[in-house]
């Protein structure tokens, strides 16, 4: 480690010693919220792991099996994940951060670049990782009755080189991205493309030798043969659920013995050490290569025309109602959403899938489920698309008014109300919320074969749930508004973002036990639900008013 | 009428305004008036108070205490006949970056209630003054930082506003551009738009203002025009020089 890497590890390590103290500037209040957040949804992940194994555990012959096997799925899936993640990072901190330019300007190495910035995307994926990976591991302990004292030790030995590996492969396969793709809209096409294949492969899975359709697990069961790739000795993700399994003496099917653990655990170790030999050699020759190829692309380029907004700008210029500002603000969001493939992208990706999966619910034989299953299954499907809704209106429709606020030039000194601002925002994003939502809701209950009725009922009712979650996160937007920041990921990371979580969570909570428990009243719940909502929807509002009235720019 | 403003009132006018941020004093009272027409500059060190004033002015900070008021209205009991009246360009001003300048223009002009005729008329003319007519269609974020402070500076002049409030204005523009810009303010002053700018190129100050407000840890410790200025303090020498002397006293009179 040369001098001048250290030094940059004392500067990150400064960073962060400042961030966490300047939480202490934070009202004692916000803190524990925060804390209490935190606690509350690591508690509720653990608790959604601890009794899905015991229910399966219960579920015999097939379930069992499936905890088993989902133990190969969730480390193949954290891998995925990690490497991901990694990935996204990685170009983010190589290629798009202004602190590279500013270390070039330095007598520092490319290396040296290339490592910091590795640590810090490692540093980022890392805090995910533990977000998830403690509470199913606990509850995977916990449902296995291993030694307490032992277990997280292990866990820790194991999961280390895992994350470092992936962290590594991660950013090698960014930095090769870039240097093959220089540009960003061809690295664009080629994300889409990859994805357009894996939804053809999802769409072709069928479930096979479906033994006992009577319940999820026996369903379930027929689709091992699909995820069977998890368990590739290849595979590092493999390396750990089996160096797991075999030093904490649990596989009961397959004899591993204690070397065989201790192997698995010195592969993995030999790979993440491995992995820093191409790191070197690609930090030293690809990156800079890559980064300078990245530049030149962006100069070298035609700056694009906007050549098909004509008619678009003839139809709002031939609206009044209700105001010319607000308008005005409505035409600005749909073009500059419609220019920002970073943000159309995402939505393709979350309510891509979730499409993809209802589409192929036939294929998948639940509807040949008993009715209870089946009704599960579709509330099951209704509020996770509702929690999909949500993390959309938290990524998009929360930063909304505080990325206006550096705009404060234009719109603080225009002669137009506040609320107008607040209003239009709310609107755009229920109609989009609605137009997301309702049609999948509608298609899942329509491909489980539920009675019409019902399907009417939960797609009625989900016009209700997105005026309440847009409300909330306009309103709650504006209460707790950042006017220093253009970056949605900081603004959301914020305080009000984390009241926002626990809200829109809480609220759905209470939308899945209701909609649980509409197989009887439908009417009475249908009205006190809708009624909730709509208050749910406009209170904030209220205040989010009453504070951008108050508010200095 | 309620609200209705007086022809002959100052363009400006600040009646003992204060701004604090917590203990902090910023702004600690300032009274002054600007005319119609008239060009004024604001100068000071860094953290002098310059830009807490400007946008008490603009309508962006409530003051502690005292009055705003532009073209008569009250800028808190009156804030829409009053911001109709004006134009505010900060130091360093955020734009979207996914419009091209002739979507910003229209946005702008809609925010202001413009009709779309005079919004393509006059906006084609700000476009093609400040030589952006040729880039009308491409995205903002594709330009520099100079081209991006030109595309600013005509989305906030669209709706010709009697009152131009600018907070460093001429950085990043090329020497060109800087000449027609002066060369331009000059102009809408002759024609009666009020132009108030802080900046901290001195030269720039002498040659433009009719007036000059030297601030300095949130007072305004000398007002007047280059030569009053001269009279006032006795002295032959030129803005820079005054400036230095009269901060040096400042500094000596708070230490006291």
């Amino acid at each position: 480690m040369t001098g001048r890497f250290r030094l940059l590890c004392g500067l990150k390590w400064t960073t962060v010693r400042n961030s966490f103290r300047s939480l202490r500037k934070r009202s004692t209040a916000e803190l524990f919220t925060l804390i209490f957040f935190f606690a509350a949804a690591g508690a509720g992940l653990f608790a959604f792991f601890f009794y899905s194994f015991r229910f399966f555990a219960s579920q015999e012959p097939f379930g069992p099996i499936l905890i088993d096997e989902t133990f190969f799925l969730f480390n193949f899936a954290l891998f995925v994940m990690l490497f991901i993640s990694s990935a996204v990072s990685a170009y983010t901190c190589l290629y798009r951060s202004g602190e590279v330019p500013f270390l070039l300007q330095h007598p520092v190495r490319w290396t040296e670049i290339y490592f910091i910035k590795l640590t810090e995307a490692l540093w980022y994926s890392s805090w995910s990782f533990l977000f998830v990976a403690v509470p199913f591991m606990a509850a995977y302990g916990m449902n296995k009755n291993i030694e307490a004292a032992y277990y997280p030790l292990l866990c820790f030995v194991f999961y280390v080189p895992f994350v470092v590996l992936a962290g590594i492969l991660g950013t090698l396969a960014a930095v090769f991205a870039v240097a093959l793709l220089p540009g960003r809209r061809s690295r664009l096409a080629t994300l889409l493309i990859l994805a357009g294949g894996l939804a053809l492969l999802f769409i072709r899975l069928e479930p096979q030798a479906v033994k006992e359709q009577g319940s999820i697990a026996g369903i379930m069961s027929g689709y091992l043969p699909h995820v069977a790739f998890a368990k590739n000795p290849w595979l590092p993700s493999s390396w750990v659920t089996r160096g797991i399994l075999a030093l904490s003496q649990i596989d009961t099917r397959e004899y591993l013995s204690r070397q065989t653990g201790v192997f698995y655990l010195l592969l993995l170790l030999s790979n993440a050490l491995f992995g820093f030999i191409p790191s070197y050699s690609a930090a030293g020759r690809l990156y800079p290569a890559s980064f300078f190829r990245a530049q030149d692309h962006a100069e070298i380029r035609k700056p694009k025309r906007i050549r098909y907004s004509k008619i678009f700008e003839k139809i709002f210029d031939s609206i009044s109602w209700p105001s010319r500002p607000a308008l005005a603000f409505l035409e600005k969001d749909l073009k500059t959403f419609a220019r920002d493939p970073a943000e159309w992208s995402q939505l393709i990706i979350f309510f891509g899938l979730l499409l993809l999966y209802f589409v192929n619910l036939k294929n998948l034989e639940f509807h040949v489920l008993k009715s209870f299953w089946k009704n599960l299954v579709f509330v099951l499907n209704t509020v996770g698309t509702y929690v999909v809704l949500s993390s959309f209106s938290m990524r998009f429709v929360y930063p909304m008014l505080s990325m206006e606020g550096t705009k404060a030039w234009i719109i603080g000194v225009a002669p137009m109300r506040p609320s107008s601002i607040l209003l239009e925002k709310f609107f755009l994003g229920t109609v989009i919320s609605l137009f997301l939502t309702l049609p999948l809701v509608f298609l899942s209950g329509w491909m489980l074969e539920i009675p019409l009725r019902r399907i009417l009922f939960t797609t009625g009712l989900g016009g209700f749930v997105c005026v309440a979650l847009t409300g909330l996160s306009v309103g709650l937007g504006a209460k707790f508004i950042n006017l220093k920041s253009n970056n949605p990921a900081e603004i959301i990371s914020g305080f009000g973002g984390s009241m926002l979580l626990v809200t829109h969570l809480s609220y759905l909570a209470v939308i899945g036990i209701f909609l649980l428990l509409s197989h009887e009243h439908q009417g009475i719940i249908f009205l006190t639900m809708a009624a909730a909502s709509l208050l749910i929807g406009t209170i904030p509002l209220k205040i989010g008013v009453h504070a951008l009235k108050r508010m200095e720019f | 009428m309620k609200g209705e403003s007086l022809y002959m009132d100052p363009m400006v006018e600040l009646r003992g305004i204060k701004k604090n941020y917590g203990l902090k004093e910023a702004v600690k009272g300032i009274d002054l008036e600007i005319r119609p027409g008239e060009i004024f500059t604001l100068v000071g060190p860094n953290g002098a108070g310059k830009t807490s004033t400007l946008k008490m002015m603009a309508g962006l900070l409530k003051p502690t205490s005292g009055t705003v008021r532009i073209g008569g209205f009250d800028i808190l009991k009156n804030p829409m006949n009053a911001k109709e009246l004006m134009s505010f360009v900060p130091d360093a001003p955020y734009v979207y970056e996914k419009l091209t300048p002739w979507e910003l223009l229209r946005f702008t002009g809609k925010l202001y209630s413009m009709d779309i005729k005079a919004i393509q008329e006059y906006g084609r003319r700000l476009l093609k003054f400040f030589s952006l007519d040729h880039v009308d269609n491409v995205l903002i974020e594709e330009f520099s930082h100079g081209m991006r402070q030109k595309v600013i500076l005509a989305a906030a002049l669209l709706h010709n506003p009697k009152l131009f409030i600018l907070d460093e204005p001429m950085v990043g523009l090329d020497p060109i551009s800087i000449r027609s810009f002066k060369d331009f303010l000059k102009a809408k002053a002759r024609e009666g738009m009020t132009v108030l700018f802080s900046t901290h190129t001195l030269s720039v100050a002498e040659e433009l203002s009719d007036r000059i407000g030297i601030i300095d840890r949130g007072r305004l410790i000398a007002v007047g025009s280059l030569s009053d200025l001269q009279r006032k303090y006795q002295s032959k020498e030129n803005l820079e020089q005054m400036f230095m002397k009269l901060v040096e006293k400042e500094e000596v009179r708070a230490g006291a």
